[in-house]
């Protein structure tokens, strides 16, 4: 049973997987034919509607066999795994952890330490730097209202897409890098700490952060909101809006 | 036996899995919407939920924080959008992300699909980086967005529209699963194949990553995290016990730097797991759960299970209580059209009917009354100003009487449900359409409109309805309903989805323009 487990797991996947793909493409297969040129007229318009109920219930019906196989398949390895005896998860540790429990009994630090410290800050700050980088070009054209003047939301995403993805993903890119060369200094500096003379931590302590006042300053400018917004009639707007179905949001159409 | 005992004792629900399933049974309390196919229209919609549950699901009792903010903010240009903000901040306050680990619904469907057995992905640096994109979308499509839109007075809640598979999942498909919306496939297009296929890549994400769309998209995360410092219930860590010994953070699945932290969900999985029983479930100094209630004494252990088990008996009487209250069955609402006959046929909401006859009231003055327009093809759209197709369509209506003015007549209705000053909003643009108010809501529902805009109607000159049909139109669409109307054709189906062939005369590119300042609007005439 053991060794079946794996290989259950791994179909369970490979299922999930063709499954979902069958879904997304039966649904864009429908989108396809909709818009085909035979169900256009001269003006573009549909002749038929791209979706009807039956056509979709048809192209589910497609799916019932494999859908079956993989409620079966799930079945059958929930039960396998039920059967296992349950592995206690292992408390992992990050390089970072480690290192901070090192450093507290540590009695001084060695220069490589300090050095892997001062490398940790300037990789920060560059990392800091091109996010302020990205930020400032993506905020080039979010903060510029020129770029969403069009009523056509279609292009307006498509032009945002190509403008503030690209830094967002270079700014995720920085961070990931970042994240990468401070692991491996954690690592580095784990290894200089090692054979360090060690003393007793002393127990930590908490950073003083005035919780509750902010708290309190907070709710209290919460409830201000709160009856002003009743006041100004957006209670009756989140009601309007709740009672409502604005058919776009919900991506009827 | 005993081993079969044992089995289920360890597969047990959790009492956060129990919490979770009040939660979102609460949340959808109107059950009968699942089998009307219709949506809870009650007052207690006025209050936002503080989980993720959209607002268009049949059983949803409450509205979406998170749509109701970027309403919110998109209607900012007329109203400071105070009422949700402090909703936000109050429920920040009290609960910060435990919303997230206990009394979100979108959360314990993303557990359960988790629970599918295959291999998973664990936590690492390519998840650290990407639970920061809930914020670059928090900050792009909830607020910046929507904000630049109000300005227009156009409102467009960006979040809803491109991405959020909750709408999908509970709103679009949990009303298209109900036969008595089989009109409304009619309405699908581009918009839904695009936003099933994000629904999936989400749920397949969810199944291999732990709470996928949690950590990485959900804004509403995001904002609850802003609270995680001042959140007043929560998972606590009494730092003088704590050793750092990081076992806490690598039993977590969530991306946390430290218990407790923007990405904690405070589910309390960590508690156990502390070796120097550091970490308590707290509600401000009271702990909640926790090992000091393991190592107290017996009798306060008991009266600790004897509070938790009077909780449960009041939290399941509110559930029992609202089950009850929003599943009562209501009179059948009579049919507001008289069982009339004109020129042979029944007077309906239905294509090939006669139309029932109406009054509206204009602004600018006078009256508009349908049967006064024998002889000419009328176009009747419903919509509103909060509503973003709506406001999107209204220039092809505008385009449509400027280029067929003797063919046609056209009103625009808006829906009894006035949150803007119309006036106001008809100021900004120049349309030459005559806009009129639906004061009492009579005249949508005599059209078998209820809760969903926008509505488009077209009747013939004989006065026989060619098409009924709730969602966007094009220009290219509305010509063809006008010629279908001329010719004394039904329109052959409800088609009002976006066309594939761009048509020159419509502007749809390019915001109406907007009329001079000093141009008032028409006041409406009672």
């Amino acid at each position: 049973m053991t060794r079946l487990l794996p290989w259950l797991r791994g179909a369970t996947a490979v299922m999930t997987l063709l499954l979902a793909l069958l879904l997304c493409w039966q649904c864009i297969d429908i989108y396809a034919d909709g818009n085909a040129a035979e169900n256009l007229d001269a003006g573009g318009v549909h002749i038929a509607p791209v979706y009807t109920r039956e056509d979709v219930g048809a192209r589910l019906m497609t799916l019932a066999i494999p859908a079956g196989v993989y409620a079966l398949l799930i079945a059958a390895t929930a039960l396998v795994q039920s059967r296992e005896p349950q592995q206690a998860e292992k408390a992992g540790m990050t390089a970072e952890n480690r290192l901070r429990l090192m450093k507290r009994r540590v009695a001084e630090l060695p220069a490589a330490a300090a050095h892997e410290e001062v490398l940790r800050r300037n990789i920060w700050i560059a990392t800091a730097a091109v996010l302020t980088l990205c930020a400032a070009m993506a905020g080039l054209f979010l903060l510029n209202g020129s770029n969403f003047v069009s009523w056509d939301l279609e292009v307006v995403m498509g032009e945002m897409l190509r403008h503030v993805a690209p830094w967002a993903a270079v700014a995720l890119l920085a961070v990931y890098v970042a994240l990468r060369a401070c692991d491996a200094s954690f690592t580095r500096e784990c290894e200089a700490l090692k054979g360090q003379a060690t003393v007793k931590p002393d127990p930590m302590q908490e950073k003083p952060f005035p919780a509750d006042v902010l708290r309190a300053d907070l709710y209290a400018a919460a409830i201000v909101f709160i009856v002003l917004g009743v006041m100004n009639g957006g209670l009756y707007d989140v009601l309007v809006k709740a009672i409502n179905i604005c058919t776009e949001c919900i991506g009827l159409g | 036996m005993g081993k079969m005992i044992g089995w289920i004792k360890a597969h047990l629900p959790t009492q956060r899995r129990l919490i979770q399933l009040y939660a979102a049974l609460l949340y959808n309390a109107h059950a009968k919407g699942f089998i009307t196919g219709n949506i809870y229209t009650g007052s207690s919609k006025i209050l936002c939920l503080p989980g993720f549950n959209c607002y268009s699901c049949p059983g949803a009792i409450g509205a979406c924080p998170l749509g109701a903010l970027q309403n919110a903010l998109a209607a900012s240009g007329t109203r400071a959008p105070m009422y949700v903000l402090g909703i936000l901040m109050l429920f920040g306050l009290t609960l910060g992300r435990t919303i997230c680990g206990f009394l979100c619904p979108v959360g314990l469907l993303q557990e359960w699909l988790h629970k599918i057995p295959t291999p998973k992905l664990g936590k690492g640096r390519v998840t650290r980086v990407l639970s920061w994109l809930k914020y670059i979308i928090l900050a792009v499509f909830v607020v910046i967005i929507p904000l630049w839109y109000a300005l227009q007075r156009y409102p467009v809640p960006a979040f809803c529209k491109y991405i959020c598979p909750v709408g999908t999942f509970e709103g679009a498909v949990g009303l298209l699963s109900n036969p008595v919306n089989e009109d409304k496939f009619s309405m699908l297009g581009i918009l839904f194949t695009r936003k099933f296929v994000i629904l999936i890549a989400i749920v397949v994400a969810c199944v291999f990553v732990y709470r996928a769309f949690c950590r990485f998209l959900c804004p509403l995360g995001a904002i609850y995290g802003l609270f995680a410092k001042v959140a007043f219930i929560g998972v606590k860590v009494d730092v003088p016990k704590c050793t750092d010994c990081g076992r806490c953070v690598g039993h977590c699945r969530m991306d946390v730097k430290r218990v407790g932290d923007h990405e904690c969900i405070h589910c309390g999985e960590c508690i156990d797991v502390c070796p120097t029983k550091a970490i308590s479930f707290k509600a401000g100094r009271y702990v909640l759960h926790g090992p000091q209630i393991d190592a107290a004494p017996a009798p306060e252990q008991k009266k600790v299970r004897r509070n938790r088990r009077l909780a449960w008996i009041a939290a399941l009487l509110v559930l029992a209580g609202a089950l009850v209250y929003y599943n009562l069955p209501t009179e059948p609402a009579a049919d507001p059209v008289p069982e009339t006959v004109v020129n042979d046929l029944p007077v309906g909401k239905e294509v090939g009917m006669a139309a029932p006859d109406f009054t509206v009231p204009v602004y600018g003055g006078g009256e508009f009354t349908l049967s006064e327009h024998r002889g000419k093809v009328v176009i009747v759209n419903f919509w509103a100003t909060w509503c973003t197709p709506c406001c999107q369509e209204l220039p092809h209506f505008d385009e449509l009487l400027a280029n067929h003015a003797d063919e046609v007549v056209i009103v625009a209705i808006h829906s009894e449900l006035v949150t803007d000053d119309v006036e106001g909003y008809l100021a900004g643009f120049d349309y030459q359409l005559p806009f009129a108010l639906d004061e009492s809501g009579e005249v949508i529902t005599s059209f078998g409109g209820s809760t969903m805009l926008p509505q488009t109607i077209v009747i013939n000159a004989d006065g026989v309805i060619t098409y009924n049909a709730v969602g966007s139109v094009t220009y290219a669409r509305l010509e063809s309903l006008l010629k279908a109307a001329q010719t004394g054709e039904a329109a052959a189906e409800a088609t009002p989805e976006a066309t594939a062939t761009p048509v020159p005369t419509a502007t749809p590119t390019q915001a109406p323009t907007r009329a001079p300042a000093t141009q008032r609007g028409p006041g409406l005439t009672r």
